[in-house]
């Protein structure tokens, strides 16, 4: 299968009043045609920065992909004009986002929100018959019932789940061919959450897209993704397959992670937590920038970053003690 | 069992557009609706003068001056005989004119360069602030006459005046608007689609910005009627020997007629009077059904 999506040491960067924060440090992605790669981290990793580098969506005033090549298909956007790049987001790249009670158009019905991208990448007219009948078949699609009727409703009539159900609808109007989720189910309460996923997951199947799918719950990875993306403060630090990753995370902080999942918790017994805060991104440490938070740091953790090291095939991290060969 | 008449009457909103809401809630407002009538009349009246009166509006019949009201005249005649109730009526013309005018004029102005300058933000923002600055420096009287003495008096030059100088205040507010809505997350999904900016602007940032505009306009032209009163008073906006309810007013400038010919300047100061405060009051009705905040 061929790569859709291989992004090569990406840095993003916004200037403040504080100064330049750099949110995305050098970070590699590769996506198959059809494979669904999960991104996980705490907030302000970089998660959602690197996938709005991707869809070239930065606040304008002060958001700037320093360096870095996103090659999508071949081609690498970055260098794309505005124009062109319109012509790829919706229709080859689209994005779901997490709060479906925000990006929906408060005053517009859903059905126009929905005909709105078929008009500018399928050339079908706004309002005409045809637009009309791709929503409600689109509405269909997403498992939403009474769909004639709910086309001409307004998002404040619909709940959470159906919300996010017609916004996954709006994404998927021009069959892109990679789709960007972004926590699309932070924002939804569990058996929802459930629901959604389930419907991605069937819908996936059905249209053989690749997903990037974003997330700070390792549930939901576990549940979604193939191949599983680590970051902490703007870095990949481990990327492996979902099974080798939860089986056998090699990572301090991806251990760190896994240890502190609520589930295997005992009755009375302490939650495991990662001891200290993330750096601020205005004030990195030289060397690791997990390492002050870390159980297992060496006197070189504070000196240099290490590498992206690959310690099995499709399994790599960022740590000193995988460049060291010591064994964790 | 019944249902509560407050639930019934809250999924009777959850199956309706944001307008249609906003129409439920006018509709249970009594003052904004009566001020509403009273506006219907009024222009119904402007538009079918010819209809209602038997005198035509510049007949001049110089024996019959000065006649207190009564008499086959209604509201009297004035000092050139002529037949004050018609010349209110047409006089109703120039002013719902002037008013809706103007307040096209600057709304499109100010929604338009409000637009611009709130989502593009940046230089032209900086610009057409700085403009907007400007205009709001120039007392408006001030600038009203100076402008009507250079152009000459006529009701063009009262709507182009009025139009030209209220457009800043619509501008402020639609710039202030947008620059919140346009952080939505809904600009950005609109983005992700791959919309061009005036798509957004006019698909998605407008309709949202609507109901604060419409009752600035509705406010406007109240403002609008008032710059046409009191520049005709003053002689220069709308000419003899066509009537508007502020050239009428001027009789006041005369003492003998303030005292002794009262028909002359009442009615169209009423006139004036309740234009202005139905326009307002409705307007305050179109703001309290428009808010979303004030669900009830």
């Amino acid at each position: 299968m061929g790569t859709l999506l291989r992004v090569r040491n990406l840095i993003t960067s916004f200037n403040t009043s504080e100064g330049q924060v750099v949110a995305v440090n050098g970070v590699d992605i590769d996506i198959k045609e059809g494979r669904v790669l999960g991104v996980v981290g705490e907030s302000g990793c970089g998660k959602s920065v690197t996938s709005l580098s991707i869809m070239r969506l930065l606040p304008k005033s002060n958001g700037i992909i320093a360096a870095g090549i996103i090659e999508y298909n071949g081609q690498d956007i970055v260098q794309l004009s505005e124009a062109e790049m319109r012509n790829i987001r919706g229709n080859e790249i689209a994005m779901i986002f997490q709060e479906p009670m925000t990006a929906l158009n408060p005053v517009l019905p859903v059905g126009e929100q929905i005909g709105e991208a078929l008009e500018i990448h399928q050339s079908l007219t706004l309002k005409s018959r045809e637009n009309r009948l791709r929503c409600i078949e689109l509405l269909k699609m997403v498992g939403i019932p009474r769909a004639e009727e709910i086309v001409d409703e307004y998002p404040h009539q619909l709940s959470g789940g159906m919300r996010q159900r017609v916004m996954i609808a709006i994404a998927l109007s021009c069959h892109p061919r990679l789709l960007i989720a972004d926590e699309p189910t932070t924002a939804l309460d569990v058996t929802i959450q459930a629901q959604v996923l389930d419907l991605i997951r069937q819908l996936k199947k059905q249209l053989g897209m690749a997903i990037m799918f974003i997330t700070h719950d390792l549930g939901v990875i576990a549940e979604m993704a193939d191949d599983v993306i680590v970051m902490y403060a703007g870095k990949i630090v481990e990327e492996a397959d979902t099974y080798t990753l939860f089986t056998n995370p090699r990572h301090p902080y991806t251990q760190g992670l896994l240890a502190s999942r609520p589930d295997k918790m005992k009755r009375d017994e302490k939650l495991h937590c990662i001891r200290g805060m993330v750096p601020s991104p205005l004030d990195m440490p030289p060397g690791c920038a997990f390492a002050p938070r870390c159980d297992h740091c060496l006197p070189a953790c504070y000196q240099a970053m290490p590498r992206l090291k690959d310690i099995e095939p499709n399994h790599r991290i960022r740590c000193w003690l995988a460049e060291q060969g010591c064994n964790n | 069992m019944g249902v509560p008449i407050s639930q019934t009457n809250r999924r009777l909103e959850q199956g309706l557009s944001p307008w249609s809401i906003a129409l439920t809630r006018l509709k249970r407002n009594r003052m904004a609706l009566i001020a509403l009538g009273v506006l219907i009349f009024l222009v119904l009246i402007a538009i079918f003068a010819p209809f209602i009166t038997p005198y035509s509006r510049d007949e001049i019949t110089m024996e019959n001056k000065f006649q207190p009201p009564g008499n086959g005249h209604l509201l009297g005649t004035d000092d050139l005989g002529r037949d004050v109730f018609t010349r209110l009526i047409y006089g109703s013309r120039a002013s719902l004119s002037v008013g809706l005018v103007a307040t096209s004029i600057s709304m499109i102005l100010g929604v338009t360069l409000g637009a611009i300058a709130g989502y593009y933000g940046g230089m032209a923002d900086n610009i057409i602030m700085r403009i907007v600055d400007i205009f709001m420096c120039f007392p408006f009287f001030l600038m009203a006459i100076v402008m009507a003495a250079i152009l000459g008096p006529s009701i063009y030059t009262v709507m182009a005046v009025s139009g030209f100088l209220s457009w800043p205040i619509l501008a402020r507010i639609v710039r202030a608007e947008i620059l919140s809505i346009k952080e939505r997350e809904f600009i950005e999904a609109a983005r992700a689609l791959g919309l061009k900016s005036a798509d957004i602007i006019v698909s998605h940032i407008l309709p949202n910005t609507l109901a604060v505009i419409i009752v600035y306009v509705t406010l406007g032209i109240a403002g609008g009627i008032l710059g046409e009163a009191g520049l005709s008073y003053l002689g220069l906006g709308v000419k003899q020997p066509q009537p508007s309810w502020g050239n009428m007013l001027a009789a006041a400038q005369s003492f003998r007629s303030l005292i002794k010919h009262p028909w002359l300047w009442v009615p169209p100061g009423i006139l004036i009077f309740i234009t202005v405060l139905s326009i307002n009051i409705f307007g305050d009705g179109l703001r309290d059904a428009l808010d979303p905040k004030l669900k009830r």
